[in-house]
């Protein structure tokens, strides 16, 4: 995604140092008294730019209409705060709702950057499936504890995702990176951090014989790799690290190729095609910082690997290579696991349950209730463009996230 | 299948040439009903209205405008699937039906508007408001609007908000349609339905909540909040997605704060839109629509330490009238609900009107739901928005009023449903029938809205000579004065309110109107004698004539016979005096 986030997130900075400027002097200009023409012109400008809230980085980048909503509404309600209190005329009352502001919000939102905890129930996940939401088109300045998520999931997402337990037979394809665990090893004292709280959806993964039914667009950089990159720490790793030991080895050490599951996202033939040199670094990003990532060169990597992230990668691709028949559940897979960080770019709408499926981007549970409804009355979706008969989804809608979408049909 | 973006957009159209050549078309078409629109307006003379208002001196002109582009709209809708032509449609729409009075009408339309002012003006000479104020303390106890605005005329040098205050409605539709159109596509992303809602709202928008006042941009701030939340924090949308769902990453902070703010200013403008608020995130995370619960916490926080701090004083006086919003409604509807004996002909062709439109839109709604239901497509998040201000009905004791308010806030989500009688299902091309059908129901609902938004205005649009008269009385009167005025129905309380106890003789009891009647000279003086006022007027104006005779809230005739009693008097003079309007002082006191 760097190479899109680029010159987004250039765009941005540049944005919110505009908005921060004006909002600035609109403060000091109210502060100090200052009268026309000085306060007028900067009431106009900090109108005009609070819009600048359009340059953020976006998953849909046109999403014009959601921009100038949220620049409206924080400049409008900006304002009226701002104005509601200055009327009053007591500034105690700013001083104390501010303060009671910021608590609410610090209250409300205080799970959400928290280390995770460990479900009791949960066992833990395989090396190679450590989740990150880095996997995400995270701006690189957001801060690094992405995999805090505040809650675990609510129980019903829980039961749906056990119920959809069969799919996750199909999750074996994520193998941990077999005998790399030094190229891996987490930031210390983070262990937990790598168990997702959210049960997340089981990954389905092409086999690797099977052609892409639908090519993306290629302005899509592929995420998933990440996923292996993820340091399985010791305690956690999976009893399934030994079962491929020698695996790694093989092609995968001169293609830094997609991981399975970024294959599964990405369905372009990665023997020949290196993955794109920006995903690397943000495979690396969650626990280690790109700096640390650098410091510390996978041992194992084949040279011009870019990364460990990508040597990981490779590892698990011979896997994949062997696994173009239908691999019987391993432990690795568990249906209750969050099962893989690949299921949080992949997701096989043809099995999926409608919760999963809610969870791409722009698709709501309405939709994906639709999408479900439509699969169970008119069988499986084959192709990409099938989505588009399922009432709620468009052109524009489906090119959000038709890259995030397998078709395995994995039920009979 | 290897596409980019740009051709994904287009495929549906095999022929980009011909989409872009009617597009042209329908460009043109659109900028000559505007054309058109304006210049007949500018040919409106306000001084003809009557009985039903502004809908009866429209030029023949304006209609055609209007009706062509409802029909524009309803060429365009099932053929531009990308929604631009008939999103252009839906704006012009907005700005053509809501624009009417700021252009046709001289002077700010609405006497609840021209109140507003007064607080912005109070502020603006203050430099703050006053919680324990006599008159209008609601107000000054949630500013937040009216702070906002005092700052815009101070920075801006303007004399007062009448500058621009007539051009709010226009501003708050188009602010309604943006936050709309988030929250409509996160209920379907066909955009035949999301715009043909959309025209909808905007055609049955009649209740007249967006003039200048409080509770128009606090609706603004209850769409968009739903929009955000329905947009980025339903269930299953944290699960790391997108950036802007992912908990910890700027984008998200930035929606959360805005959430936030969003909350905020709405706690401090108005009083009514939290506790409507707080029942639709109480339904959303009833029905499990979304998972985020710190909104709910967040603004019951915020209006709760409003009520406690800043407000406590008025909270606790008029703890009765707390959750209610004093006036400010539309006033056509105040008589005429339940009885309709008392009111002209007019009157109640328009209360029928509204109530036509009202209940043809919940029919509609519920054959969309009907339809819907049958083909097992969700429509869930649109019922339980659409029902949930019925809460709002059982909650407040506020009569008739909180009924059409409750439509208000329920109509977007009516109208998505009512939208998808025509448009079912994705994709599925509309038949030329059901367009035809599409056509004659909005435009018999435009007609319909016309007459239920504009057909009182002989009461809310007032003449030269009157708007001189209140001028003068406004910036004679000496702080401490009584001004007994027949109805609200006037251009009052825009400038120096507060100098004012204010007596409306259509609302005193009628055991006080018919002492008055019987003598109107005697009561009018003693009651202005009174030691404890430090002057006074009785201001008879032409819309109080037409107010109190339209809706029978004086006996028929009291206002020419209170006016010619106080000529007669030797007690009274005229203070000023200009066309039908007068202002009566005592004679010897100021």
């Amino acid at each position: 995604m760097t190479g899109v986030a680029a010159p987004q997130q250039v765009g941005r900075r540049v944005g919110m140092s505009i908005v921060a400027v004006v909002s600035a002097l609109q403060l000091l200009t109210i502060a100090a008294q200052v009268g026309a023409p000085l306060q007028p012109l900067v009431s106009v400008l900090f109108v005009l730019t609070c819009p600048g809230f359009f340059v953020l980085d976006m998953s849909r980048p046109r999403d014009l209409s959601a921009r100038l909503l949220i620049g409206v509404t924080v400049s409008a309600g900006a304002n009226i705060v701002i104005f509601a209190v200055l009327a009053i005329g007591n500034a105690r009352w700013l001083l104390i709702g501010a303060l009671a502001a910021s608590a609410v919000v610090a209250v409300a939102l205080r799970g959400r950057f928290a280390p995770l905890p460990v479900a009791p129930t949960e066992t833990p996940p395989p090396a190679g499936k450590t989740p990150t939401r880095e996997a995400e088109p995270v701006p690189p300045e957001a801060e690094p504890q992405l995999e805090a998520t505040p809650q675990l999931a609510p129980p019903d997402r829980q039961h749906a995702l056990d119920a959809a337990g069969p799919l996750t037979t199909e999750a074996p394809v994520v193998v941990p990176p077999a005998g790399e665990p030094t190229a891996v090893a987490p930031p210390a004292g983070e262990p937990t951090a790598v168990v997702p709280p959210k049960a997340e959806p089981p990954a389905i993964v092409r086999p690797a014989t099977r052609p892409p039914p639908v090519a993306r667009p290629e302005t899509e950089p592929i995420p998933p790799i990440e996923d292996h990159a993820l340091p399985p720490t010791d305690d956690l790793a999976p009893p399934g690290v030994e079962t491929h030991p020698a695996a790694p080895a093989g092609p995968a050490m001169e293609t830094p190729a997609p991981t399975p599951a970024a294959s599964a996202a990405e369905p372009v033939p990665h023997e020949d095609v290196p993955p794109a040199a920006p995903v690397v670094p943000e495979a690396v990003r969650p626990e280690a910082t790109a700096s640390e990532a650098a410091a510390t060169p996978p041992t194992p990597a084949p040279p011009g690997t870019p990364s460990r992230t990508a040597a990981a990668a490779s590892e698990t691709a011979p896997v994949e290579e062997s696994e173009t028949t239908p691999l019987p559940p391993t432990a690795s897979a568990r249906p209750d696991e969050p099962a893989s960080e690949t299921s949080r770019h992949t997701i096989n709408v043809n099995t999926a349950s409608a919760v999963e499926i809610a969870t791409l981007p722009g698709v709501g549970m309405a939709i994906a209730q639709r999408m479900v409804d439509h699969r169970n009355r008119h069988g499986a979706f084959v192709e990409i463009g099938d989505l588009l008969d399922v009432s709620g989804i468009g052109e524009r809608k489906l090119a959000g996230f038709m890259h995030l979408v397998v078709m395995e049909n994995v039920t009979p | 299948m290897l596409r980019d973006h740009a051709s994904l957009e287009r495929d549906t159209t095999p022929d980009v040439e011909r989409l872009s050549i009617s597009a042209v078309r329908h460009v043109a078409v659109l900028a000559a009903a505007l054309i058109v629109w304006a210049w007949s307006l500018s040919r409106v003379d306000e001084n003809m209205l009557g009985g039903l208002g502004l809908v009866g001196v429209l030029p023949l002109t304006a209609f055609l405008a209007i009706v062509t582009l409802v029909v524009g709209f309803v060429l365009a809708v099932d053929r531009d699937r990308s929604g631009r032509i008939p999103g252009l449609y839906v704006a012009s729409l907005a700005v053509a039906i809501h624009g009417m009075p700021a252009l046709a009408y001289e002077h700010l339309r609405f006497a609840w508007a021209w109140k507003h002012v007064g607080i912005v003006d109070f502020i603006q000479r203050t430099g703050g408001v006053d919680p324990a104020i006599e008159t209008l303390p609601v107000y000054h106890n949630w500013p937040g609007f009216f702070g906002v605005n005092a700052w815009i005329t101070t920075s801006s040098q303007l004399d007062s908000a009448l500058s621009y205050a007539a051009w709010a409605p226009v501003v708050f539709n188009l602010l309604f349609l943006v936050a709309l159109y988030v929250l409509m596509e996160t209920l379907g992303s066909d955009q035949r339905l999301v715009w043909t809602a959309l025209l909808i709202f905007v055609l049955a928008n009649w209740v007249g909540q967006d003039y200048f006042a409080p509770q128009a941009i606090a609706l603004f701030f209850y769409f968009a909040v739903l929009a955000m939340l329905l947009r980025w924090f339903t269930v299953g949308s944290d699960a790391g997605a997108d950036p802007e769902t992912t908990p910890g990453t700027l984008p998200h902070l930035v929606l959360v704060g805005t959430v936030t703010i969003a909350l905020g200013a709405m706690a401090m403008s108005h009083q009514l839109t939290p506790v409507m608020t707080l029942v639709a995130l109480g339904a959303l995370l009833l029905f499990k629509v979304i998972d985020v619960r710190w909104p709910l916490y967040t603004l019951f926080f915020f209006t709760a330490a409003w009520m406690i701090g800043p407000a406590w004083e008025f909270v606790v006086e008029h703890f009765d009238t707390v959750v209610r919003d004093i006036g400010g409604f539309q006033a056509n509807l105040d008589a005429g609900i339940s009885d309709l004996d008392g009111v002209s002909r007019a009157q109640a062709a328009i209360s029928f009107a509204a109530r036509a439109i009202t209940a043809g839109i919940i029919a509609l709604a519920a054959l969309g739901w009907i339809g819907r239901r049958g083909r097992r497509v969700p429509t869930g998040i649109a019922v339980v928005l659409a029902v949930a201000p019925i809460v709002l009905i059982l909650l407040s004791s506020y009569g008739d009023e909180v009924v059409f308010r409750a439509y208000l806030f329920a109509l977007p989500f009516l109208a998505w449903l009512a939208a998808s009688v025509w448009f079912p299902e994705d994709d599925a091309p509309a038949s030329p029938a059901s367009l035809i059908a599409l056509g004659i129901v909005a435009v018999t609902m435009a007609g319909a809205g016309l007459l239920a938004t504009f057909g009182a205005d002989e009461l809310h649009v007032f003449t030269d000579s009157e708007v001189m008269v209140a001028e003068y009385v406004y910036a004679n009167g000496v702080p401490g004065s009584l001004l007994v005025d027949l109805s609200r129905d006037y251009p009052g309380q825009f400038n120096h309110y507060e100098n004012f106890t204010y007596l409306t003789v259509d609302r005193a009891g009628e055991e006080v109107q018919s002492t008055l009647l019987a003598d109107p000279a005697g009561v009018l003086a003693r009651w202005l004698e009174n030691p404890s006022y430090s002057g006074g007027y009785v201001l008879i104006t032409e819309t109080m004539r037409s107010s109190v005779m339209r809706l029978g809230t004086l006996p028929a005739g009291s206002a020419d016979a209170i006016e010619s009693a106080l000529r007669a008097s030797p007690d009274f003079v005229v203070a000023v005096e200009s066309g039908d309007s007068v202002a009566f002082e005592l004679r010897g006191r100021p």
